[in-house]
């Protein structure tokens, strides 16, 4: 009880302290997002030529926006394929890595996190030169005797799964570092326990490997949920969200029309709704972990 | 020692004050200039202006046109933007309609005013007559063709350059050449969108995509002369297939390469390019250039360019008085030449290296009567192009849908973009 007690004394003398790293955290936090809010509010009449007080009237002209849910869908699809295959992809690789029969494995896994090293403009750049159409991926197409390869970046069917090769190659070398990192704590031995009880490979991996790095998993899926939800370089610098609108995802909706189309507060009520989406997936996350 | 502190005191406030009164006003000006020879042109009359000038000196801020919309507005936004900066005429309008740009109505000269036609003062002020930028250069929108293509393909194109829609279409087919399995080897022309060619036809039949309607709000109401232009355009790809559907996404390098190589016939775009085809094939090339004329009118795209002031500059007196050193006659031609552009006043367009034969500037000159701006003058007109126009024709390039469709779309989607933007 009196430790207790001294801890809690402690807690009191060093809240002080920290009142000033307090402040400039929700400065930095706070404050934009406060402004954000705000600024959904408000909209630049042109013919007026003034900005108005609109009320929540951005919030109901986002449900009456073909383009807003085309670019809602496509940001789901996007998402759940990118998160979803990169995990599937970097599961696979990480056990790889893992095993004890391969060799060379230090050099694999270093050689594994170059993507991932590499700024997103970059890795933009370089599939956008790779799937042009007289690009290096047709080229090898073409000589392979596909007399029509496909129009990666142009083709409004292909557009957005471009994007999502693209996003799914630099995300993997993250996700396996952490897998790699889940599957190194697991105790060898309940896994050769397992081996000696006859447990198939499927089963060893069902029963006690994925339920050994669930934590892990979960914060995987939860970072890597809300960062693809919120990538924005891949697809603008790739398609612009084309074409004909068909690659549009929410990041890049809101920042068109914060940055290019003069509708911040429309931009803003596109950016609150992503937080509302992603919160959902944060409270998710929370709720797993306290469990 | 009490006068020592009081006369080390007054000394420490004089200069203090001194240092103060003489230092220099300084003005930030961004500037997009990418061309070697107009970077050296903007630096040596930026140099002269500060040595001319020691208590206003002028920084250059260089920035790339990919990228000045955006650093513009977002510190104009910032309330961090430059003193003065280079943009498209129509950009400096809507920064002034957005409260970004000031009014130079009061530092321009009655001079000045008539030695630039009120069609490019048209593009820079709003209804009230409030001109936002000050005009500095424009161009001709014009075909290059390659001349040994041509005569291999039997084409003799007219003594002044003008061919009508129907030639167009004509040396397109007879250009376009395919290989044994069917593939193109030479596309008869690329157009690109962005180089809005269409608008030009869609001007040249007096067709009209947007239209102001009396009560001063704009409406996506796409009339038959429009769809006429539109349709004679977006035929070239999907219906004639002698232009690629590149239109929508091409490099630039890869273009003048494919020009240089064949593998384009001819290609539109602003007459400056003249530099860059000489540059490529240092004279190798057999080259020229051609003019869309059309039944109604003839138009090509002017794209012009002006400076521009930030309204909340502490300085915007300063930066009017250099705004109107580097445009002035004899600075507007320096940098015009060196980019291969037009200069849009009158005095400097009179000189006589904007007619020479050497580096085709005579043919290009010949046809600045016909250049308008021709993107209609209404706020936000790039953005409703970008997001509800040029999608749904993207569709039709790639056959993706009809004309019909695309354009019923797009006037469905045009029109609740116009009202979110409050243009109706």
């Amino acid at each position: 009880m009196r430790s207790n007690d001294g801890a809690l004394k402690e807690e009191r003398l060093a809240f002080p302290f920290l009142v000033p790293a307090l402040v400039v955290l929700c400065g930095i936090s706070l404050y934009p997002l406060i402004q954000g809010i705000t600024r959904m509010f408000y909209t630049y009449r042109a013919l007026a030529q003034q900005t108005v007080f609109v009320g929540f009237q951005n919030v109901e002209l986002l449900f009456q926006d073909p383009l807003f849910l085309r670019a809602f869908s496509n940001t789901l699809v996007w998402t759940i394929t990118s998160v979803g295959m990169q995990f599937v992809l970097s599961y696979w690789l990480a056990t790889m890595l893992n095993s004890r029969f391969l060799r060379f494995r230090r050099m694999f896994r270093g050689i594994a996190l170059v993507p991932w090293a590499l700024p997103p403009v970059v890795v933009s750049l370089m599939w956008r030169y790779i799937f042009l159409n007289g690009g290096p991926l047709n080229t090898i197409l073409h000589s392979l005797g596909m007399a029509h390869p496909p129009n990666w970046l142009t083709d409004p069917h292909l557009a957005l799964w471009t994007c999502i090769i693209t996003n799914i190659w630099m995300g993997i070398p993250f996700v396996t570092v952490m897998i790699l990192a889940g599957l190194q704590t697991i105790n060898k031995d309940i896994v050769d326990a397992a081996a000696i009880d006859g447990a198939s490979y499927i089963q060893t991996q069902v029963n006690i490997i994925v339920p050994s790095i669930k934590k892990v998993v979960l914060i995987i899926l939860t970072l890597e949920t809300i960062w693809t939800f919120n990538m924005f370089d891949i697809v603008f610098i790739l398609t612009k969200g084309g074409p004909g609108n068909a690659s549009l995802t929410l990041p890049l909706y809101a920042y068109e029309n914060a940055f290019m189309y003069y509708q911040a507060g429309y931009g803003a009520a596109i950016g609150l709704l992503i937080l509302l989406c992603l919160l959902v997936v944060v409270v998710f996350y929370i709720r797993e972990v306290l469990r | 020692m009490k006068r020592l502190i009081v006369l080390l005191a007054l000394l420490i406030v004089t200069f203090w004050a001194f240092g103060l009164i003489a230092a220099p006003t300084k003005l930030t000006f961004v500037c997009p200039a990418w061309q070697a020879d107009t970077v050296k042109a903007v630096k040596a009359i930026v140099a002269e202006w500060n040595e001319a000038n020691p208590d206003i000196q002028v920084e250059i801020n260089w920035q790339g046109w990919e990228n000045l919309d955006d650093y513009l507005l977002t510190s104009f936004q910032g309330g961090q933007a430059p003193d003065i900066f280079h943009e498209d005429s129509v950009m400096c309008y809507e920064y002034g309609m957005l409260g970004y740009a000031a009014p130079l109505n009061d530092y321009l000269s009655d001079d000045t005013l008539s030695d630039i036609s009120s069609s490019i003062w048209k593009g820079v002020s709003d209804d009230k007559g409030t001109i936002y930028g000050m005009p500095l250069l424009q161009e001709t929108l014009v075909i290059f063709y390659n001349k040994d293509l041509f005569a291999d393909a039997g084409i003799t194109v007219p003594a002044d350059g003008m061919i009508t829609w129907s030639e167009l279409r004509d040396y397109a087919q007879k250009l376009t050449k395919r290989d044994e399995n069917g593939e193109v080897t030479t596309w008869g022309l690329l157009a690109p969108f962005e180089q809005r060619l269409w608008w030009c036809l869609v001007n040249e039949n007096n067709g009209h995509v947007l239209q102001q309607y009396d009560d001063g709000t704009w409406h996506v109401d796409i009339d038959n002369n429009a769809r006429q232009a539109i349709k004679s355009f977006t035929d070239l790809v999907t219906v004639d297939k002698t232009m690629p559907q590149d239109i929508l996404s091409y490099d630039f390098m890869s273009l003048l390469q494919g020009f240089k190589t064949g593998k384009y016939a001819m290609f539109s775009y602003g007459c400056w390019v003249r530099s860059w085809i000489e540059r490529l094939t240092k004279g190798k090339l057999n080259w020229g250039m051609l003019q869309v004329k059309g039944d109604k009118k003839t138009v090509t795209e002017s794209d012009p360019q002006s400076l521009g002031i930030y309204i909340n500059s502490p300085h915007k007196e300063e930066a009017a008085q250099f705004v109107r050193f580097f445009t002035n006659t004899e600075n507007s031609a320096r940098i015009a030449h060196a980019d291969w552009l037009f200069p849009v006043r009158q005095s400097a367009l009179e000189r006589p290296e904007f007619q020479t034969e050497e580096g085709q500037w005579n043919v290009a000159y010949q046809w600045l009567p016909y250049a308008q701006d021709v993107k209609p003058h209404m706020f936000g007109f790039f953005s409703w192009e970008w997001q509800s126009f040029l999608p749904q024709l993207e569709l039709v390039v790639l056959g993706k849908e009809d004309l019909d469709t695309a354009l019923s779309d797009a006037t469905t989607q045009g029109n609740l973009f116009l009202k979110r933007m409050g243009l109706q």
